[in-house]
């Protein structure tokens, strides 16, 4: 114990004894990006530990380093005590930690019980698989948890709440002693959030110790015993819950206060650019209708998996909507190819930077110049002069970090990147801007420049959707909000009418019984 | 700073390029077999024998090269070759069809109609492998082949064809270049200025790079997709023309296992299945040491399996030696890294 006392750096809180899980100085860098930068973590037995964070703050980038995804750059983590290597997820896990992740890893086309023993399995005398044992086990898990799912099901064919459980019940299985959920509740109705609730409360009383990893201060402040902030990838501090309240933690979060963050949007709203009338992709969403105007900055909000997405890919010939109407500028447009929106000035953002916005191994001038490579030719031929000149004035004109036009888009960090994804929509003839979720997974600085530009964007006349899942960013940025929920629109609110909760109120899943009533 | 001279000397970006492992093998293989078998492996012999080994395979693989920019694969083209060849015999027939540059022409059209089958196929059908695509066609396509020609071979032709292109030689500065060579030789600038500095060029790149950022950012991938399918049967078309100007005449089993040597030689020199890559230069070296090694091998053990061994051990080499320096270069690189993070 004395001789790990010089590690702590004294930033750190005095360590205490019988913590479950400790980590200390945790460093991880990943090209051009400092990740995690010392950060201290510490889990006591049988509590439920929140680790609170925006986006990009390295929520994730930790869990995968406890987890054994990835190996710390510097920092040493201790079990019970006990330094330990995570030198792979299987040691993770034999260890006694275990983790339900954003994007429930599982296996949609194998049974309930394969999912819950998958890499553990029930070998019987014989040496092969006992598929009786299997399932035994798995129920005796199940009811453990108080849910009456069948293990013979097909994983795929449960709903999101059920998949949830299950992972709960594999995780179980390896008598986990720390359980780490990734945004459990981000795609649960209220109802399914509360059974979830009790499950975790549960597993508490139990004596498994918990961190809970969520973007609803809501889950921590219903759940948690105590809350850990984290923000660009360093830590701010630990609280016990009851000394805190919202406000703060969002302080602790964004770093400074929400005016300071925002610029402030002055453009006159004028006519209407585009106009979306009964729009329905089948499986998707239906009936989406909703106008935009030169100088507005509209938002379209909801949950993940409300459709929002989909509905500007249909918009922008990504996809193609079943029915309903898209007018531009009062014409009727009907779009199957990205290229045929482009050229009548509607440009999209794409959700995904490094998938869909950009060529990675590219440099940043040759992936600006990809979508007007036929302005920088001279008698036929690529010129690379033309080429440089525009990266370079895209590098200066929207600040992006790099040691030239010529380095990899890879190379960047997530903010510079969403700038050079932005150049590209800039440099084009776009009147108006789909921008789906320009702020994610982007650092603070990068943030505020962005949402600069929106604003100098809606000056110059342009029309601008943002898809964002960001309340704040909804709240100060845009002039108009629809909100969407499963696929249709649940409300349009204007400025005035915003308010946290009617808007979250708006977004949440429809329980049930108010389903059929509704 | 102190990174620069702990590591010694810096190799310059362009002594890194694939390029010059190729000319030092084309070097080393020349020299071995030069010494090897001295008065037949020469270089005047070694131009003579370009004809057999390096154009028809060249213009396949600068067809195949395109295709594997964009990550996908063709492995009909040899079945191309042999179909548009026999359809360019039969229609010719000796004299007594219609006049043989009509044939020609009818020719490359057959080999676009091939490669628009391809293309359509693969870019309607996007959950289907081009792979098992074309490995369908290409028996498709030499069927038809079989059909036309059953077990017969055509083969009258003009003789400025089979005489002249397929076994003439011009006198450049003492040394006896073939014809046929110097077509290829001809071409391959305007091939290399077009697909490394026009918009079309670089679009495969980019297609190949990230089919998805480049559909969003406004790019015909489709269209693109389908255009290198139809220019590539082309191409295949062209070297079967060439084959069958060597060859003499046209049997619907000619160029049996071409496809192999032309994707070898693409990925040899440079491409990568996985798209976005692939460079001219390096696609001429890696025929000419193809080249040099086969003739040499044919001299030596006069066994075409010896010669399928070595340019399969050939292609493992030359695609390993890259990956090995690249994935060490990561490593010092993180390591410098971490370095740097412990002294602030």
């Amino acid at each position: 114990m004395d001789k790990t006392n010089n590690d702590l750096k004294s930033a750190h809180p005095a360590r205490e004894k019988g913590l479950v899980l400790e980590a200390v100085g945790i460093t991880k860098i990943f090209p051009g990006v400092k990740a995690l930068d010392d950060v201290y973590f510490a889990l006591r037995p049988g509590e439920i530990h929140a680790l609170i964070g925006e986006n990009g703050a390295g929520k994730s980038t930790f869990i995968k380093v406890l987890t054994g995804i990835h190996q710390p750059d510097a920092g040493k983590i201790y079990l019970n005590g006990e330094q330990v290597e995570m030198t792979n997820p299987l040691v993770s896990r034999r260890l006694g930690i275990a983790a339900i992740h954003q994007h429930l890893a599982a296996y949609p086309h194998l049974t309930v019980a394969e999912n819950i023993f998958i890499c553990n399995e029930q070998v019987g005398k014989t040496g092969f698989i006992s598929w009786r044992k299997t399932q035994q086990e798995a129920k005796k898990l199940l009811a453990s948890l108080g849910s009456d799912i069948s293990p013979g099901q097909i994983m795929g064919e449960l709903s999101v709440a059920q998949q949830q459980v299950v992972e709960i019940a594999k995780a179980l299985s390896q008598d986990a002693r720390v359980l780490i959920m990734d945004e459990p509740t981000a795609a649960l109705s209220r109802k399914e959030s509360e059974e979830l609730y009790e499950i975790v409360r549960g597993l508490k009383d139990k004596g498994t110790s918990v961190i809970l990893i969520s973007h609803r201060l809501e889950d921590t402040f219903t759940l948690a015993d105590r809350v850990s902030v984290l923000r660009d990838g360093r830590y701010i501090g630990t609280w016990d819950i009851k000394d805190t309240n919202s406000a703060m933690l969002v302080n602790y979060m964004v770093g400074r206060s929400i005016d300071q963050f925002f610029p402030n949007k002055t453009a006159p709203i004028g006519e209407e650019l585009l106009k979306v009338e009964n729009l329905s992709q089948t499986g998707h969403f239906r009936d989406v209708s909703f106008t935009l105007h030169s100088g507005e900055i509209l938002a379209l909000t909801g949950l993940v998996g409300a459709g929002r997405t989909e509905v500007v890919e249909a918009i922008t010939g990504v996809t193609r909507p079943d029915s309903g109407q898209i007018l531009l500028m009062g014409e009727p447009v009907s779009f199957s190819e990205p290229y045929q929106a482009i050229k009548q000035g509607l440009g999209l953002l794409p959700e995904d930077r490094q998938k869909q916005g950009l060529l990675l191994p590219w440099s940043i001038e040759d992936n600006l110049s990809l979508p007007i490579l036929k302005t920088v030719c001279s008698r036929g031929l690529i010129s690379s002069d033309k080429i440089r000149q525009g990266g370079e004035e895209a590098i200066r004109r929207l600040d992006i970090r790099a040691r030239g036009a010529a380095d990899t888009a890879e190379s960047l960090s997530g903010g510079n990147q969403q700038k050079v994804v932005l150049g590209k929509l800039l440099a084009g003839k776009a009147r108006i801007m789909i921008m789906d979720e320009p702020t994610k997974g982007v650092d603070v600085g990068s943030k505020a420049a962005i949402y600069q530009i929106m604003c100098d964007l809606a000056e110059q006349g342009f029309g601008i959707l943002m898809v964002s899942s960001e309340m704040p960013e909804v709240l100060a940025m845009s002039d108009r909000a629809v909100i969407m929920r499963e696929g249709r629109v649940s409300g349009i609110l204007s400025k005035e009418e915003y308010s946290p909760e009617g808007i979250l109120t708006l977004m949440m899943p429809l329980d049930k019984k108010e389903k059929e009533s509704a | 700073m102190s990174a620069n001279t702990k590591n010694g000397l810096k190799i310059p970006a362009w002594l890194k390029r694939r390029e010059w492992l190729l000319v030092v093998l084309v070097v080393l293989t020349y020299l071995f077999f030069n010494s090897q078998a001295p008065s037949i492996y020469t270089f005047p012999k070694l131009l003579n024998q370009t004809r057999v080994y390096m154009v028809d395979v060249g213009f396949m693989a600068m067809g195949i090269l395109l295709v594997l920019i964009l990550g996908d694969i063709d492995i009909s083209v040899a079945s191309i070759a042999a179909l548009s060849a026999t359809v360019m015999s039969v229609t010719y027939n000796a004299g007594k069809g219609i006049p043989f540059g009509l044939s020609i022409i009818l020719m490359l059209l057959v080999g676009a109609a091939c490669g628009l089958v391809n293309g359509l196929l693969i870019t309607k059908f996007k959950e289907l492998f081009p792979m098992i695509i074309t490995l369908a066609t290409s028996t498709l396509y030499r069927g038809i082949a079989y059909i036309i020609l059953k077990d017969q071979s055509a083969g009258s032709f003009p003789s400025w064809f089979a005489r002249d292109l397929g076994y003439g030689s011009i006198n450049i500065l003492g040394l006896e270049f073939p014809i046929m060579l110097l077509c290829l030789l001809g071409f391959i600038p305007f091939y290399h200025v077009w697909l490394h500095h026009t918009v079309s060029g670089r679009y495969l790149f980019a297609v190949g790079t990230n089919l998805t950022a480049s559909r969003y950012s406004g790019l015909k991938t489709d269209r693109i997709k389908l255009t290198a399918f139809v220019v590539n049967a082309m191409f295949a078309a062209v070297g079967g023309f060439f084959l069958t100007s060597r060859t003499g005449s046209v049997k619907y089993t000619i160029g049996t296992g071409f496809e192999m040597q032309a994707i070898a030689v693409a990925i040899l020199g440079g491409a990568s299945t996985s798209g976005g890559k692939g460079s001219v230069p390096g696609l001429l070296l890696a025929l000419i040491l193809l080249t040099a090694l086969k003739n040499g091998l044919m001299l030596l053990y006069n066994d075409a399996f010896i010669l399928n061994l070595a340019v399969g051990l050939l292609l493992i080499l030359v695609v390993l030696i890259p990956n090995i320096t690249s994935s060490l270069n990561a490593r010092r690189n993180v390591r410098r890294q971490r370095m740097s993070l412990a002294k602030t």
